[in-house]
């Protein structure tokens, strides 16, 4: 058993080298400061000022948490590009060939994208709904973290699973990453309540773990009982595992399959 | 125990529009423990699918193959854990690591302990002469350098069956010098080697046995040597100054093959046996020619003549 987990916490650690590796190319921290943060938070007061334009205070609170809590949702998606990114790079024969687990290469060779997100997530939710009427105690703040870092973690395991669906199709990875984000922003209740959508919407919306990390925050924010924070933060646990469960099967079927038909060497 | 032990070995692939095309037909091959043996032939021959499934990367559509006792379909964790692999080609590298992080990823991944990886990370950065570099993002380097890079990471895990797959390609001389120093170390080693190469000298001189494939099957194995054996029924005699009534003369002899001008007064006799050969080099002397010389076809000429007119062209 502890061999197994060396193997998966060394195979997981090898794709971080990856992934930290490609973050330093992307951004250097002025670029990630001034350039990306700066273009999330100019995301989140835009929707923030259509709720402040409705007029409704409450509303005005309901849409800059969601905006700013799905702000992770978009950045954790980055991960079914960068996933593909090894197509280019003609290192998938060679992990095919090699005694390596590829979901959980997989799992690490992306995570600068989480990373990133409850930094931005975090900023984000401190640093701009005070301006519209939302106001964190000096307790809250830790927790928030908390429930933003699992939330981010959260919506990274449920992108693997669709990473790995855009391994089959590499050039649509771009559209699969924009239609898949855009999809599950609105049904997560960021800017309508996820009540608002027909039943079978709403049932499905409840596998997507940004639906309970933003239910968590507001229930955070209303100071509502630590219980029931604890609650919402629970489901999205369990639909965490149960999504990296699924991508984790999904990457090892579609290595399996590539011997048989050669996909995956570009 | 052979190293390599391929019987019946098919793979079709399936083209856009449904239509099968046979990379490998029915192909047998065996290759001893420590033997280094050389890959021959045309483009589509089928070298690089084989090369793919023995190392894990492809299924057979039919046939065995197995890597060092273990079957590469039914035993496949086994065989990854004893085969280095180096496809031919620039790609296969993480450009944004350096040549360090991409080795100890490899070896990470293979499962070497961190004291085992430095050293053999270390070890192998000096003997593919990339030490200095050691450091530098493998996407700065040439191809050259690359092609080193590769070599050193498909050794990394010290595998017992190492593929090459057009290794040299893209190196400079003094790099496939090298790199021929180093299958000449990996044989000493006892590492059995299954190389691919359209370098027929660089075949004939690493390879204990060759194999020439076209079309999907095996053509023969041999050594270099008896591959040339074979053939010498093609035996040549060169000659300059023939005058015209002479070479027709030599083109009526029995066993004379072709009777050619490969350059402006060379002429170039093909015999299909000793016999015939003495016979021409008679009607040579006879003939007051002087300039006569007698040789035998080197590597590339049987190749050529075992797959006749469609050299390096690509397969069907």
């Amino acid at each position: 058993m502890s061999d197994v987990i060396a193997t998966v916490a060394r195979t997981v650690h090898q794709g971080t080298v990856v992934s930290r590796a490609d973050f330093r190319a992307f951004y250097t921290w002025r670029t990630w400061l001034f350039g990306w943060l700066v273009r999330l938070l100019c995301q989140v007061l835009f929707y923030s000022t259509v709720g402040v334009l409705v007029g409704d205070p409450e509303y005005t609170r309901y849409i800059v948490l969601g905006a700013a809590v799905t702000v992770c949702v978009a950045e954790a998606m980055l991960a079914v590009s960068s996933t593909c990114w090894d197509h280019h790079g003609g290192t998938m024969g060679l992990l095919t060939a090699s005694p390596v687990s590829p979901g959980w290469f997989y799992f690490g060779r992306s995570l600068q994208w989480p990373a990133s997100s409850v930094a931005t997530t975090s900023v984000a939710l401190l640093v701009l709904p005070p301006f519209f009427g939302v106001q964190w105690t000096w307790w809250q703040v830790p927790v928030l973290v908390g429930l933003v870092a699992l939330t981010c973690l959260s919506t990274y395991c449920m992108t693997l699973l669709i990473a790995s669906v855009a391994l089959v199709f590499p050039e649509a990875r771009n559209v699969i990453g924009n239609i898949t984000s855009s999809l599950v922003i609105v049904v997560s209740g960021a800017m309508v309540p996820v009540e608002y959508w027909p039943a079978p919407v709403q049932w499905a919306a409840q596998a997507l773990p940004v639906v309970h990390g933003l239910a968590a925050v507001r229930l955070l924010e209303a100071g509502a009982p630590d219980v029931a924070v604890a609650a919402r933060a629970g489901w999205m646990l369990l639909a965490a595992v149960c999504w990296l469960a699924a991508a984790l099967s999904s990457f090892r079927w579609i290595f399996s399959r590539a011997r048989t038909d050669g996909s995956l060497l570009g | 125990m052979h190293a390599l032990e391929i019987s019946g070995l098919t793979r079709t692939y399936r083209r856009r529009g449904g239509e099968e095309f046979r990379a490998l037909r029915g192909l047998d091959l065996d290759v001893p423990r420590g033997e280094v043996h050389g890959l021959l032939g045309p483009n589509g021959a089928g070298k690089t699918t084989l090369c793919k499934i023995v190392s894990t990367v492809l299924l057979p559509t039919a046939g065995t193959v197995r890597v060092l006792g273990h079957d590469v379909v039914t035993d496949t964790a086994r065989v990854k854990g004893r085969l280095g692999i180096v496809f031919g080609g620039e790609k296969g590298l993480y450009d944004r690591l350096t040549a360090r992080q991409n080795l100890t990823f490899w070896a990470s991944l293979y499962g070497l302990g961190r004291a085992e990886r430095r050293r053999r990370v270390d070890e192998l950065l000096e003997r593919v002469g990339l030490a200095d570099r050691a450091d530098e993002r493998a996407g700065d380097f040439s191809r050259g350098m690359k092609q080193r890079l590769h070599l050193a990471r498909g050794l990394v895990a010290d595998p017992g069956v190492l593929i090459l797959d057009e290794p040299t390609v893209g190196m400079d001389p003094v790099a496939a010098r090298d790199f021929r120093a180093l299958v000449g170390e990996l044989r000493g080693r006892g590492t059995t080697i299954l190389m691919t190469t359209h370098d027929m000298a660089e075949a004939a001189a690493l390879s204990d046995r060759v194999s020439l494939i076209d079309r999907g099957t095996l053509v023969m194995t041999e050594s270099p040597a008896a591959v040339g054996d074979l053939v010498s029924a093609y035996e040549r005699v060169d000659a300059r100054g023939v005058p015209d009534r002479v070479r027709e003369t030599l083109a009526g002899l029995p066993g004379v093959v072709s009777v050619t001008s490969p350059e402006e007064g060379l002429t170039r006799v093909e015999t299909s046996s000793p016999d015939t050969t003495l016979s021409v080099q008679r009607a040579l002397v006879e003939a007051r020619v002087r300039d006569v010389a007698r040789s035998r076809p080197d590597l590339e000429e049987v190749y050529l003549h075992l797959v006749g007119e469609r050299g390096m062209a690509v397969g069907e």
